[in-house]
This record gives structure tokens, sequence and C-alpha cells, in this order.
């Protein structure tokens, strides 16, 4: 070691350096609770298995690859709701930052829009319909990505494809798929309550808050609340008790009203609290090892529960812990060990054998074992400088997704994020491109339509379909601009947007080459109260390069609307294109109410 | 944190300062970085001080974060290409040493290069090491004997290792 007088000397002095040190630690209290708390993904599996519907055999919703993929950039051609500047492409330098797949296919990306080297750092928030095929920017999220203050949200999950949450530690809530997003504040709390950690499974959203307090020694207490989806009505289910200030690692993993949440308490204490109800929650003993640090927990069913304990290390190597219980974490099984490399994370089990394990130092490990811990695997060693994982979690068995690095200014820029996919249950991983490298949309001359309408409650109601003639793949999104025409002439029926609801325009749609069919629009005409038209053609076009004209058989649409109001205009309301499945489904899409 | 809490680690870093920044400047070359590595490895400490304080071997810990980030943020400097313009106050082939030794201790396994730092970056004697890595003294006599050998292979030279780690 050189004595101090071979050193040269400092330029700061120990006074600077230590408001330096103070802002440093702040930070790094509020991130670990946000990286501790990411490995809530796991929750993901659980609201995939409960939203099966999402994920259909053999639709072509159901993806089998969803990493990384072409990346369109086609605009929407018709309104969208919300605020629009941002809504559509997505920004080339998009830093991923928190993920959070509802199903198979309906996945949103929180992030920055762009790289961030100081605040405020604008927050973006990208959605896909296709498994991540294809992404799309939808509308402004609420707050600006800050992980220190309110209302600053870092994280993102969704029940479903309407409700959702950005939270982290603001938290914001929205029921139409992003489009608008509105402000929650816990019951009992002030605003200065902190959302740490949100996960959603069986109907209902938990929350994990930390509630400042006037104690001095214990300035935030942390508290579980719990809300019905789609309500806003939140109650308090567990009031964890004072010794448990500013936890250090918090997990929360949830399947249908089972949970398990584990803690850390400053004191180094490890708290295991469990519920199957999901109303009351109990402690339990920990399942690590005593003097373990962190502990995160990850549930692949009602029975299989895994927790991963950071137990001892130094200098980016830790010696962690796995257990496992077959009994709903009635009773534990220590596996063999991870490897030692890096500081325990996350876990994440997709299925009742497997088991995956971020770790972090100078490089950032995933460890994975697909024997239930009997044998683990190295399957991604990134010699990236020790940037974290995030929101590890799967879908499905095969299913997953994680994020590298989080996209936050400190004394320099960060580098850049990725997010990881895996379609082999956690054997291989691939970074998912965001770039503006897609395919392109879809023009008028590469596509061609047939529809049909019938009688609806005094409505004409129907849907178009839509196929690509052309030699390549290319997309649609948003509404198309639709005329009626009859004998050639326009019939001036005003086209009205909101009659299929206003929830945020789905993903671009991919329409394959030649596949029939691949895509289509609902629509619904109603008082029409002129001389019944001979034929009607629909005239629909999705962008400058032409119209297209829908005639079945020829000779048009035949028929026409009830006169429901006399001298009131005629209305004729467009839904948004989506995938096959719903253009193939036979049924003709009625709107809401 | 408390005003008790605050007052103990301000009280650890006045102390440990100095040891902290030498430590990584041995291992950076440059003040700027090397403070701010120390600040860095003293941020971690504050942000968990309730667990590090009551650690037998508390500072130690904080050296080993230390050494920790230097190493980690040579490498960054090293891929970013700052490291190819000397630090003024250093000579061009005590640079180069010092590059050629961070970047032999980082493929050391983690075991060898945490004793290789604590021995010879920071100073502790074996027995401290040892309780510090939670192993027996024979165990860091292997680490460190395995270390060097390594050390002066990948340096190709059996003298500057030492001098450059003394």
């Amino acid at each position: 070691m050189p004595s101090p007088e071979h050193l040269p000397t400092m330029i700061r002095t120990p006074d600077e350096l230590l408001g330096l040190i103070r802002s440093r630690a702040r930070r790094l209290r509020v991130r670990r609770r946000l990286i501790a708390l990411a490995s809530l993904a796991v929750a993901v599996t659980a609201v995939a298995i409960t939203i099966g519907t999402f994920a259909r055999p053999g639709s072509r919703d159901v993806v089998t690859h969803p990493g990384p993929a072409p990346t369109s950039t086609s605009s929407p051609t018709a309104t969208t709701n919300g605020s629009s500047s941002t809504e559509g492409a997505v920004s080339p330098g998009f830093q991923p930052g928190s993920v959070t797949f509802a199903s198979q296919t309906q996945g949103w990306v929180l992030g920055t829009a762009a790289q961030c080297t100081t605040r405020p750092c604008r927050s973006a928030l990208i959605h896909t319909g296709d498994g991540g095929r294809t992404w799309r920017a939808v509308a402004t999220p609420p707050g600006e990505w800050n992980p220190d203050s309110r209302p600053g949200i870092t994280r993102v999950r969704f029940a479903d494809s309407r409700n959702g949450f950005v939270f982290g530690p603001g938290l914001f809530a929205t029921h139409d798929g992003g489009g608008t997003w509105h402000p929650v504040t816990l019951p009992d709390t002030s605003a200065r309550a902190g959302v740490f950690g949100l996960e959603t499974s069986g109907g209902f959203v938990y929350a994990v808050a930390g509630v400042p307090t006037t104690s001095a020694a214990s300035p935030v207490k942390e508290r579980l609340f719990r809300s019905k989806v789609g309500t806003d009505r939140w109650v308090s289910v567990a009031n964890l008790d004072a010794s448990i200030v500013a936890p250090q690692a918090a997990s929360l993993a949830v399947h249908g009203t089972a949970g398990w949440l584990a803690l850390q308490a400053e004191n180094g204490d490890n708290l295991f609290l469990t519920t199957r109800d999901g109303s009351r929650w109990q402690a339990a003993p920990s399942p690590c090892p005593a003097q373990s640090g962190s502990m995160v927990v990850s549930v692949a069913s009602t029975r299989d529960v895994v927790t991963a304990c950071g137990v001892s290390g130094g200098l980016g190597s830790q010696r962690k812990v796995v257990m496992v219980s077959h009994d709903g974490g009635g009773t534990f099984t220590r596996s063999s060990d991870p490897p030692l490399g890096g500081v325990l994370v996350e876990v994440s089990t997709p299925t009742a054998r497997s088991i995956v394990v971020a770790a972090v130092s100078g490089a950032s490990f995933l460890y994975a074992s697909f024997d239930d811990g009997r044998t683990w695997t190295t399957v991604s060693s990134l010699p990236s400088g020790g940037q974290a994982w995030n929101d590890l979690g799967f879908t499905d068995a095969t299913h997953g997704v994680v994020i590298e690095g989080q996209p936050f200014p400190e004394n320099s820029a960060p580098p850049p994020t990725r997010l990881w996919t895996t379609s082999d249950g956690g054997r291989h991983w691939r970074a998912v491109s965001f770039s503006t490298t897609t395919l392109a949309s879809c023009t008028a001359h590469e596509l061609s339509a047939r529809g049909g309408w019938q009688g609806a409650g005094g409505s004409m109601a129907g849907t178009i379909h839509l196929t690509n003639t052309g030699s390549n793949d290319c997309t649609l999104s948003g509404r198309p601009r639709v005329e009626l025409d009859g004998s050639g002439h326009s019939l001036g029926v005003q086209t009205h947007d909101g009659t299929f609801g206003a929830a945020a325009p789905p993903s671009p749609v991919v329409l394959a080459a030649h596949q029939p069919d691949s895509a289509g629009f609902p629509f619904v005409w109603s008082n029409w109260c002129a001389p019944v038209p001979r034929a009607v053609t629909v005239r629909l076009a999705f962008d400058s390069t032409g119209d297209i004209a829908v005639q079945p058989d020829g000779n048009g649409f035949s028929g026409a609307p009830r006169c429901d109001t006399p001298g009131a205009i005629s209305e004729l309301g467009v839904g948004f294109v989506t995938a096959a499945a719903h253009a193939n489904s036979g049924s003709v899409p009625l709107p809401p109410g | 944190m408390g005003d008790h809490h605050e007052d103990d680690f301000e009280a650890a870093y006045r102390v440990l300062l100095s040891t902290a920044f030498g430590v990584a400047y041995r291992i950076l070359g440059n003040v700027t970085e090397a403070e701010d590595a120390a600040a860095e490895a003293f941020a971690r400490a504050l942000a968990s001080w309730r667990r590090i304080a009551r650690l037998e071997y508390r500072d130690a810990w904080i050296m080993r974060v230390t050494a920790n980030v230097a190493i980690d943020r040579a490498r960054r400097i090293r891929r970013t290409a700052v490291i190819a313009t000397p630090p003024a106050s250093e000579p061009e082939e005590a640079n180069a040493l010092r590059v050629a030794l961070v970047a032999a201790l980082e493929s050391l396994p983690r075991r060898q290069r945490d004793a290789i730092v604590l021995r010879y970056l920071v100073g502790y004697p074996e027995r401290e090491v040892a309780a510090c890595l939670q192993v027996s003294p024979n165990t860091v006599k292997t680490h460190t004997r395995r270390g060097l050998e390594t050390l002066r292979r990948l340096l190709n030279d059996d003298e500057e290792v030492p001098h450059a780690l003394a």
C-alpha cells in the first residue's frame, strides 16, 4: 500500500466528497428497493395463466418467438386518443427500463424516450400486441423517469390489455390500455408515499409502498395494499412493523389469490409473509439461512415456490442459496448453490423444475437450472460493467423477459439498456432491437379487401377482411378512413371513431404476404333517413397510396340502417385494424353498449 | 437514517478516506477517478450503514468495495481508450505497468483477485485477509501464491509484479 506521502493531493475536500457520497447513498437506497422489487415480474406468469384467453393455440396472435423482431414505425392513419405526439413510431433512442406481459401477445415496456444524461428524463411507453414482433409507442406516460421522487415512474405492470399501472415511486393507473392515466393515492397515506413494488394476479393488484412516518429512527414503514383490478379501490392488507424500516430488499410473488412477500429489514432480518386468500397476510419462517442478505421469491404455481438468498461474499462474488418448495411454501428444500459470480438480484421460476437466477457484479450473469436446482448453467454472462437486471419473469414455461440496466443518469451517461427475451425456458437469450428497421406500411395496391354486413338493432354492422397480395410482409395500424358510396357518389355518412371504444390503438398488425384475411376491422352504420341506395360500396384508405373499394359479389352491400332520428346525421363507426383472429372469427363484432 | 448513524459513518469516513483514495489511485492512476471511486464505495457503505457498521471487518469491506469499483472503472476507461493517455503526473512506463496490472488482475479467478487486492493493494496482513474472505490463512496463502504466479506469467516479468504491488 503506498504511503500517503506518495499519493497526489486530492482535488476535492473531504467535505465536498461527503456531500457527493450522501447524495449517491440516497439514490442507492431507492434503487436497491427498485432492483429488489423488480423480480416481481414473476407475477406476469400468474397473469398469463389467469388471462388465458389471450393465448389462443393456433391463433396467429400466439407468438412463438417473441425475441428481437422487426419494429414497425408505421404511424396510425386515423384518430388515436390520448396525447399524440409520441404515439406511433418507437423513438430510435428508446431505452427500456421495465417490461410486463399480460399475455403471450400483449406486452408493454416503460423506458426513456432517449438515452438520458441529465434530468428530467422523458419517459416513454411502448406496446406490442404480437408477442414482441412489432412495437409502437403509446400515449406519453404521466411522469418523468425518476426513481427518486414522486411523481417519477420507473416500472410498468398490466393486469390485462386495458388495466395497467406505472409506478416507482409515483403511482398512476390506466383503464383504457394506456390511452389515459390518472394518479392513485393509497388510503391513509400522504402523497409522499412511494410505491416500490406492484403485481397483479387473480383479478387483484397488490402494491408495496413505503409510507413516511414522523419517526426519525423509522422514517419509512412498508405497507401492502390491494385493489380489485379496474376499480381503484385500495385497501391496506398488511401494515408492516417499524422494524422493517427502509428495506433494502422486498420481493412479491402472487399466483391466483395466493402470495408471498419477502423483505430484508435494515437490521439484517429476513421477513417472509404469505397469504392464501390475498387479504390476510401472515408471517412465516424465512426459508433463507441465518445471516442472509437479500432474499427474493418467485412462484410457478400455488405449490411451486422458490426463494433465493444472498448469503455472503465480496468483490463481486456471493454465495447464493436457493430454496425450493413444492407445497406452497410449507416446507423448503435447499437446492445446490448457483455459481458464485455476481450479487443476487432476482429469481424466477417458469416451471416447477426450472429456476433462473440473475446476479450482478463487474459482469451481469444469468444462471439457470432445469432439474429442480440440482445443477446450474451460466446461460448469460455479459461484460457490461455490472448493469442491473430488472423484471426477470416468464409469461409461460418457455417465454421470458429481462431488462439489462437502468436508464437513469448519475454522474455520466448510463450505458444503453436492453430488453432480453427467451423462447426456450431461459436456455438462450436474445436482445430485442427497437430499431427503426421495420416492415413497410401496406399500400393500397398491395391490399385486397372483402366483407359483409348484417342488420343489428336497426344498424348495419360488418367486418372488412384484408389480405396482403404483395410479395412482402407489411403492416397496418390504426383505423382506416372509410366512406360509403352509392351509385358512385359519397353518401355523406359521417364517420365516428368513438363507436368502438376509446382504447389506445393496438400495435401495428403484420399482414404476411398472400395470407388470406390476415387482418380486418369492424364497422357499424346507423340512422339512414334518405332513400335506400341500390348498392353501397365501402371505400377505405390507409394512407395516401390510394383507396380500396369493397363490393361483395360485385354488387356492393345491400340495404341500409333504420332511420332512428329523422333530421340527425347518419353515422359510420369504424374500429381499429386487428389481427386475423378477429377478422376470421366469422362473427360481426358489435360496438359496446 | 438517524443522526447517530450519520455521525458514526462520518467518523469512519474521515479515518478511511485517505486509504480508500490510495487504493483507488493505485488502480486508476488518476486523482479525479480515484476520488470518484472512493466516493462510490463510501456511498454504498452509507446506503447500508446500519448493516455495514456492525460488520466485524467493516473497514475491509469498504476497501474491498473501493478496489472493486476502481477495477471496474479502469476497465471501462480502458474500453473507451481514455487511459491511452497517461495522467500528466504519471510516467508513461508506470502507466503502462498499471494498466497491464489491472488487466491481469481482472483475469484472475475471483478469490485470487480478492486475496491479492486485500493483501497487496490495501496492505492487510494475511490473517485479516482470511477473516475478511471467510477462509483460512493457509487458503489466503494459496490464493495469493497462485495469483502472483498468474500475474507474473501474464506480465511476463518476475521483477515488476512485486514492485507494482508493493
